[in-house]
């Protein structure tokens, strides 16, 4: 199971759910699949924008929406803060 | 205002002359940060201590002052809180005193022989003795100037607490400033400056050529309309605290010296808590934004206490980085901060590195997270320089590196960072990184333009660069952050309104040709490559553009990180792009494209 945790006003968009489980068996997915799992999935996290770590690290340093996820996985979906 | 005059007081000599900044000079750095940087390069010796007579502080205002979002000043120095280059802005209405005076900016040079402060009037200026105000608060020192606009420093200046800022307008009905960040308030101690008093008579419209008048008076109308539709709607309460709530629901909320990113209850010291004890909104001259907060507190042990102007950013440190959610206690740390004329930002900082050191018994000071009394006692202590606070005004990096725990003191290159984790959010940890002022959020606030490009590192060097040049380039007209970082549009188009007023007020009439995007970006990158310069030649270099330990460690709640190998991946793109050597320094072509004289 990935455990998926979501920060902000995403989780409200979401069900108010988190941490999320999501059971992929022994498979490896890639990022993007896996987010397109959650409820409302892809769609919501592209309106409302979120920073994405995999396993405490931004995936951009990774592959990007491409980065493979397995079982043991822990993916935070943080919400975008603008201020200053 | 692009004829612009100067004053240089030399407090040694006891002098003050005019000059008049020379025409290629304004030319290829339009004013504020822009001369101000050209100014510091120029004439500061390399390796000065920062608190001799030899450093000199430097005030100066933007050839837009006169039209809404436009009239703050800066303060420049070389820092003695860092060593760097250090640009301090400020808001309220002492910039546009300057103006009406007749000036662009002061240079002060030298240090008194005793406490002095510096009057300007028009065209009559004098260096007086202030020895009556030794001691006074910044409050203090502004009531007592009853008629004129004043920028001064508190007792935490007069004894170079190596953060002490300068504090204008406090007492004024109108937003007061606080040039805040880096210490430039010890330099002006180390000067025996008190204070500068400005009274003037003129409407900066007047430095505006006869012919061009009725089109900078329908620019005024066209600004204020632009800040009240575009502007205004994201400003909230103001202070930037509606940041607080999604700080905290992003879980990038510094909790306990940066250890944590979320804290229970942290409404408490929120947007509508805030909103609860509001008295008034102030504004700075002339800007319809009303921007600044003053509050005075209902309840608890603090109930009466009024405090001119609160911020996200000093609530977040001195809160819940202090593991501190009781909001009267929050506002008495501030007003004590403004009183002694210090950093809310630093304190913070330095209180919830004491407090983690405390915990865990690494320092013989006993002072909790939380701890009302206990944190105030020792806000009082740092401004006196009293017992323990003695070496914790030197700063977190100074007063970590003789205790032997670097490790706890969240600082780059001295100074103190900002209230965001970017353990999550990692393109700010670049900005923070590359800041020419050391730990900066807003050189480049990177995290709402990542948006188009969200998911990959590709471009987010570029995006800092980019941001660091635009702001660079605003910063020379001094144009307010709040009106790019709180725009419900698109922050370019306060680009463009500045571009479009440099031309009004005869840009094009004065140099022989027309201001645009281009050439205003160029400039912003000409000025952040000449601040980079003046860090080199201090000795700064790659070894310095890093992460303090603590973000470079899993978070304790999250796990969140960022690994030194990725950061790095950021920092060889972005020195590429900027033309820097992989040491980080500028290279000649670099300084041959810009045309920057070394």
């Amino acid at each position: 199971m990935v455990k998926v945790r979501v920060y902000g006003n995403i989780r409200e968009s979401l069900s108010g759910n988190s941490p999320i489980l999501i059971d992929i068996g022994q498979r490896r997915i890639r990022l993007k699949e896996l987010i397109g799992k959650l409820p409302g999935g892809e769609e919501h996290i592209k309106k409302k924008i979120a920073f994405i770590l995999v396993n405490g690290r931004n995936c951009i340093f990774a592959d990007g929406m491409d980065t493979e996820i397995g079982a043991d996985d822990v993916v935070d979906v943080l919400s975008v803060v603008a201020g200053g | 205002m692009l004829e612009q005059k100067i004053l240089r007081v030399n407090l040694s000599e006891k002098s003050i002359k005019e000059e008049h900044v020379p025409t290629e000079i304004t030319e290829k750095y339009i004013g504020g940060k822009g001369l101000g940087a050209y100014y510091l390069y120029k004439e500061l010796k390399p390796k000065i201590d920062p608190l001799s007579p030899e450093n000199k502080l430097l005030f100066f205002i933007g050839p837009l002052i006169g039209l809404p979002g436009y009239s703050r000043h800066v303060v420049l120095s070389k820092s003695p809180l860092t060593n760097t280059f250090s640009d301090s802005y400020a808001g309220g209405w002492f910039g546009a005193e300057l103006a009406k005076a007749g000036y662009s900016g002061i240079i002060i040079e030298g240090k008194a022989d005793g406490l002095v402060y510096l009057r300007i009037e028009d065209g009559d200026s004098s260096i007086e003795d202030a020895e009556n105000l030794k001691g006074k608060t910044t409050y203090d020192t502004v009531a007592f100037f009853k008629g004129y606009h004043v920028a001064t420093i508190g007792p935490a200046g007069e004894r170079l607490v190596r953060f002490a800022c300068i504090i204008n307008d406090s007492t004024k009905p109108g937003r007061s400033g606080v040039a805040g960040r880096g210490g430039l308030g010890a330099v002006m101690g180390s000067k025996n400056l008190k204070a500068i008093v400005i009274k003037g008579r003129r409407d900066p419209i007047e430095f505006v050529p006869e012919v061009l008048r009725d089109k900078v008076r329908e620019l005024r109308r066209e600004f204020t309309e632009y800040l009240k539709k575009e502007v205004a709607p994201g400003i909230g309460l103001g202070g930037n605290l509606p940041v607080m709530k999604m700080s905290a629901e992003a879980r990038v909320l510094p909790v306990k010296n940066f250890r944590e990113g979320f804290i229970e209850g942290y409404e408490a010291v929120g947007e509508d808590a805030f909103r609860e004890i509001r008295i008034r909104n102030t504004s700075c001259y002339l800007c319809p934004l009303a921007c600044g907060v003053y509050t005075k507190v209902k309840t608890g042990p603090f109930v009466g206490l009024e405090l001119d102007r609160i911020e996200y950013e000093s609530v977040a440190l001195n809160g819940p980085n202090c593991g501190q959610l009781d909001k009267g206690t929050i506002a008495k740390v501030c007003l004590l901060c403004n009183e002694y004329g210090m950093d809310t930002m630093s304190v913070g900082n330095i209180t919830s590195f004491v407090m983690e050191c405390s915990e865990k018994g690494l320092i013989d000071y006993k002072l909790d997270y939380g701890d009302t009394e206990g944190q105030i006692k020792f806000v009082e202590m740092i401004g006196k320089r009293e017992g323990i606070g003695d070496l914790f005004a030197e700063g977190a990096k100074i007063a970590a590196e003789k205790l032997g725990l670097v490790r706890y003191a969240v600082n780059i290159k001295g100074l103190e960072i900002p209230a965001y984790d970017v353990r999550g959010p990692v393109g700010m940890a670049l900005a923070y990184a590359t800041a020419d002022r050391g730990g900066d959020h807003l050189r480049a606030w990177t995290i709402s333009a990542e948006l188009k490009e969200l998911f990959t590192i590709k471009g987010k060097a570029k995006l800092t660069k980019d941001l660091q040049d635009r702001n660079g380039a605003l910063w020379c007209l001094i144009g307010c952050d709040n009106i790019p970082g709180n725009t419900t549009g698109d922050p370019m188009k306060f680009v463009d309104y500045s571009i479009n007023a440099l031309n009004t007020i005869g840009w094009k009439e004065k140099f022989g040709w027309e201001m645009d995007r281009e050439k205003f970006l160029e400039i912003g990158e000409r000025i952040y490559n000449l601040s980079r310069l003046f860090n080199s030649r201090e000795g700064f270099a790659r070894r310095d553009d890093q992460l303090p330990e603590r973000l470079k460690e899993p978070r304790e709640d999250t796990g969140w990180k960022i690994d030194e190998v990725d950061f790095e991946k950021m920092l060889d793109e972005y020195y590429s792009l900027r033309g820097w050597d992989e040491g980080g320094k500028p290279v000649s072509k670099t300084l041959e494209r810009l045309q920057i004289e070394v």
